[in-house]
This record gives C-alpha cells, sequence and structure tokens, in this order.
C-alpha cells in the first residue's frame, strides 16, 4: 500500500512521494547522523540543534578538520573551498545545512 | 621476518633500491656540505617521487596511503633531510589539492607533480611555534590582492623550492593561506646552517618586505588558513613523520645488525653481549609497534575516517619517540665510532631528535591526544557551569 509503514501500523503518508515525507525523513537522518557524530566528541546531551560550539568552544583546528573528513565520508560529499566558512560547521542545523546543499536537496 | 621486510612489494623494492644506490652512501656527505645537490633533487623528482602522492590525472604516481608510508621510511632510512623535503613539497601540493580553486590547481599541479617545481610550507615564525594560531606575519588586502610583512623561519626545501605556502594573518578574517612563488619581490630567503639535524634539508628563513601578491594567491578562504589549510597540511605531514620514525629506527637495526657481527670486543662479536642483545631487541620492539602504528593510520586514512587524524598524531608521537631511543641506543652500540660521520648512526640520533620537533610536537601530540580522551568530561563540566552562570 502507497505510503504505509508495513504491518498493521496505520500508514502516516497518504502518499509516499509527498515532499513533506522526504524534507521530514531525510532532514532528520541527516541531523540524526550529524548529531551522534558531533556528541561523541562533545559528549553534551543537552547540545541543541541550532547552539553555536565555536561559542561554547567545543570546536578546535582538530575537530573543525574531523567534521570536514565525517561530512565527506558519511554523506559521500567533496568540501569545497567556498564552503570553508565557519559559519557552515557553526551548529549542528549548520552542518545538516551544508549536507542538504550538497546533495541539491535544498 | 620482520619490520619493513614484511611488507614486501614491489613498490618497496623500488624505493629500497633506490635509497641502497643513490641515497644512503652520500648522505653523510650532503650533512657534511649542508647542502643537497640539485642533481639528486632533480632526480627524485624526474622518478616521480615529489608526485608520488597526487593523483594520475595531475601527472602523479597517486600513490595509496601505505605505499606512500613505506617510500617515506626507506626515505628516512636513507636520508631524513631528503623526506623533510618530500613532506614540506606533499604538504603544500596536497593543500593546493584539497584547497586550491581551478586556476591554482592547473597552473602549480602538473609541475608539482612533475618535481619540475618544488614546494615548501611556511608557518613557524622567530617566536611562533606551537601556538601557531598566534602568528604574527600579516596580509593586509590592498586593491586586487594583499601584501605581506613579517618572517618565516626554520622553512624546510626553501633553498630549492620556487613556490611557498604561507599562512599569515589578514587583520580581519584571521589566519589565510596564500601561495607565493620565490621570486616575488619583497621576498627573501636566508639559509640557516650549523644546524642540530636536517642538515641538507634546505632549511631557512623567510623575509617578506611589503611582499604584493594577487588575489588568485589565496588557498581556501580567509579565516580558515590555520584551522583547515595548515592543520590539514600538519596532519599530513604528521603521517610522513610517523613513517620516517618507522624508516629511522629500520636504519638503526640494520647498522646495529652489521657493526655486532663485525666488531669484536672481549674476544667475541658484540652480538654475544647480552646487554648488547637487550638493546637490539628494545629497537625491535619498537620497530614493530611504530609500523603498527603507521599500517593502523595508513589503513584508516585510506578509508577516509574523522579517527585518522588522531591515529596519525599517535602513530607520530610513538615513533618519533621511539627513534630517539634507538638513535641513542644505536650510537651507544657504536661507541666511539657511533660518534664519527663514518657511520650512519650519529646522523640517526640527530635527526631523531628533531622528527619529535617538527609537524607538531611530542608535546603538542600528548596534548592533542590527551584532549582527545578528555573532552567530553570537560565539555560537560564547562557547559554545566554556563548554565549555572546564565
Amino acid at each position: 500500500m502507497p505510503g504505509s509503514l508495513g504491518g498493521n501500523r496505520a500508514p502516516v503518508f497518504t502518499h509516499i512521494d509527498n515532499p513533506l515525507y522526504y524534507e521530514i525523513v531525510i532532514v532528520n537522518e541527516i541531523k540524526s547522523k550529524i548529531r551522534e557524530f558531533v556528541l561523541k566528541h562533545v559528549r553534551d546531551d543537552n547540545l541543541e540543534d541550532d547552539e553555536n560550539m565555536f561559542e561554547l568552544g567545543y570546536v578546535n583546528s582538530l575537530f573543525a578538520m574531523q567534521l570536514v573528513m565525517f561530512v565527506e565520508k558519511e554523506f559521500t560529499l567533496q568540501i569545497s573551498r567556498e564552503d570553508l566558512d565557519f559559519s557552515n560547521f557553526r551548529s549542528i542545523e549548520a552542518i545538516t545545512a551544508l549536507v542538504l546543499r550538497g546533495k541539491g536537496l535544498t | 621476518m620482520f619490520g619493513l621486510s614484511a611488507l614486501g612489494s614491489d613498490s618497496r623494492h623500488e624505493f629500497r633500491t633506490y635509497v641502497d644506490e643513490v641515497v644512503y652512501p652520500f648522505s653523510n656527505e650532503w650533512e657534511e656540505r649542508q647542502s643537497m645537490p640539485e642533481t639528486v633533487i632533480r632526480d627524485f623528482g624526474a622518478r616521480g617521487y615529489l608526485g608520488a602522492f597526487l593523483p594520475e590525472v595531475w601527472g602523479g604516481r597517486e600513490m595509496d596511503n601505505l605505499t606512500f608510508g613505506l617510500l617515506c621510511a626507506e626515505l628516512a632510512r636513507g636520508s631524513v633531510s631528503l623526506l623533510s623535503m618530500l613532506t614540506v613539497h606533499t604538504m603544500t601540493s596536497q593543500a593546493i589539492l584539497r584547497w586550491g580553486g581551478d586556476s591554482l590547481k592547473k597552473r602549480w599541479l602538473p609541475d608539482l607533480a612533475a618535481g619540475s617545481v618544488g614546494a615548501a610550507f611556511a608557518l613557524t615564525e622567530p617566536n611562533i611555534g606551537s601556538d601557531a594560531s598566534s602568528i604574527s606575519t600579516v596580509a593586509v588586502p590592498d586593491g586586487n590582492g594583499y601584501v605581506l610583512n613579517g618572517t618565516k623561519k626554520w622553512i624546510s626545501f626553501s633553498a630549492g623550492a620556487g613556490l611557498f605556502l604561507v599562512v599569515a594573518r589578514c587583520p580581519d578574517d584571521g589566519p589565510a593561506a596564500f601561495i607565493i612563488t620565490r621570486d616575488t619581490p619583497g621576498f627573501t630567503i636566508e639559509p640557516m646552517t650549523g644546524l642540530l639535524g636536517f642538515r641538507a634539508a634546505g632549511v631557512g628563513e623567510l623575509t617578506f618586505t611589503d611582499c604584493r601578491i594577487g588575489a588568485d594567491s589565496l588557498l581556501g578562504r580567509s579565516g580558515g588558513g590555520f584551522s583547515f589549510v595548515a592543520s590539514h597540511a600538519l596532519d599530513h605531514g604528521r603521517y610522513c613523520v610517523g613513517w620516517g620514525g618507522v624508516g629511522l629506527i629500520g636504519g638503526c637495526l640494520e647498522a646495529c645488525a652489521e657493526y655486532a657481527r663485525t666488531r669484536i670486543q672481549f674476544g667475541q662479536p658484540l652480538r654475544s653481549h647480552q646487554l648488547v642483545q637487550g638493546m637490539v631487541a628494545d629497537m625491535a620492539a619498537d620497530l614493530e609497534a611504530s609500523m603498527s602504528l603507521a599500517m593502523r593510520a595508513a589503513a584508516s586514512r585510506e578509508a577516509m575516517e574523522p579517527e585518522s587524524i588522531m591515529i596519525t598524531s599517535i602513530a607520530k608521537y610513538f615513533s618519533s619517540k621511539a627513534a630517539l631511543r634507538a638513535s641513542a641506543d644505536a650510537v651507544q652500540i657504536h661507541g666511539g665510532n657511533g660518534c664519527s660521520p663514518d657511520y650512519p648512526v650519529q646522523r640517526y640520533y640527530r635527526d631523531a631528535k628533531i622528527l619529535e620537533i617538527i609537524e607538531g610536537s611530542s608535546q603538542m601530540q600528548q596534548l592533542m591526544i590527551s584532549r582527545d580522551v578528555f573532552t567530553g568530561v570537560l565539555t560537560q563540566r564547562n557547559r554545566r557551569r554556563k548554565r549555572n552562570d546564565g
């Protein structure tokens, strides 16, 4: 059944190709992976997605490099020189937006 | 079979033959002259070693991480000065490949791959070493470009390089990386001699006096010169040095095995004396441990894992310290001969100390490694304090 998640559970979306479906599922999946990586290094479970990690003192040059490598490997992207802006890595939200742009999803 | 011999491959055989025939027999002489013959550097480039790590599309040999590591190790066995040149050349060429715009890549990567142009990496200053983010060389935007003023010190390959990656501070944006040619007006180079080690590495001091460069010299973005460009290059440099330590220990072991076989004391060859055996055994253990870490770093880098940065740091930290231990014991085993230029171990000893300092000192590696261990605890505590203060 189109839009069904299987079993006896009620379908969440009527149409699997509903743009909203992709927006929610894909963005959440990307954000979740980024959050998992960031928390593995920062280990602050209370870090909110829009909080500035630079202002909190969480990002040094080593972590900045690791972030670039993580994004490139996890999402098979190439971070370009134009993307080398600290604002692109300041928060989980910002990194998610960078990935979405890189994937051509925005 | 142990040590580098266990990693048999056609490439390693090629590197070993090159070092045995062209490098090792002459390296003590180069160190005494405090310079590397131009013919050696040209030949090194012609063999594709300066372009070893660049993609074939740019004319490089596109070696994988392990093969490139083996090249670094074999070079260190023959001449750490030559390894030093390869290190800084590839640090700069990799930075251009990674962060350069199309025009910079097209202009320089083919020449860097062919070895027709050498490259050096300029970050350290007379008053700034480990605290690299506090550099004082400035690049002031001026019209369609920048004007540089400042001094860089301890720059390897500055005697022969035609191209320099220079990190300078932009007044508004912070550190930025620039690609500057040797013949740029306002840019002068003074050789540094009488150093403890790396004597043939062409180390020098660079001075920029109202040195005007174009906007297209900028590598990456202004502000990201240290956190992205220089850090990336230093990570590559640590990988080279990590393997360099492996090769240097291997060289110590080979020299000691030969010397202990032929040198007779108390009516027996040195190798029959248990205290000598103990030092040789420590050397072999350090070689295996260093090589294991370097191979782990190679595999992690090949997989492009973010953790590779920390593993590389650990490999560099361990192997450079192990190289100093091994070379000190190697001199000890050789006794008075170990202090003579007729044997390689005095050179290994002097160069091993430098391995502990370059591309981030052992203490900076300890800080990085321990910070990675403790980051979670500290950041949680700081965060709680910040919340409480708020």
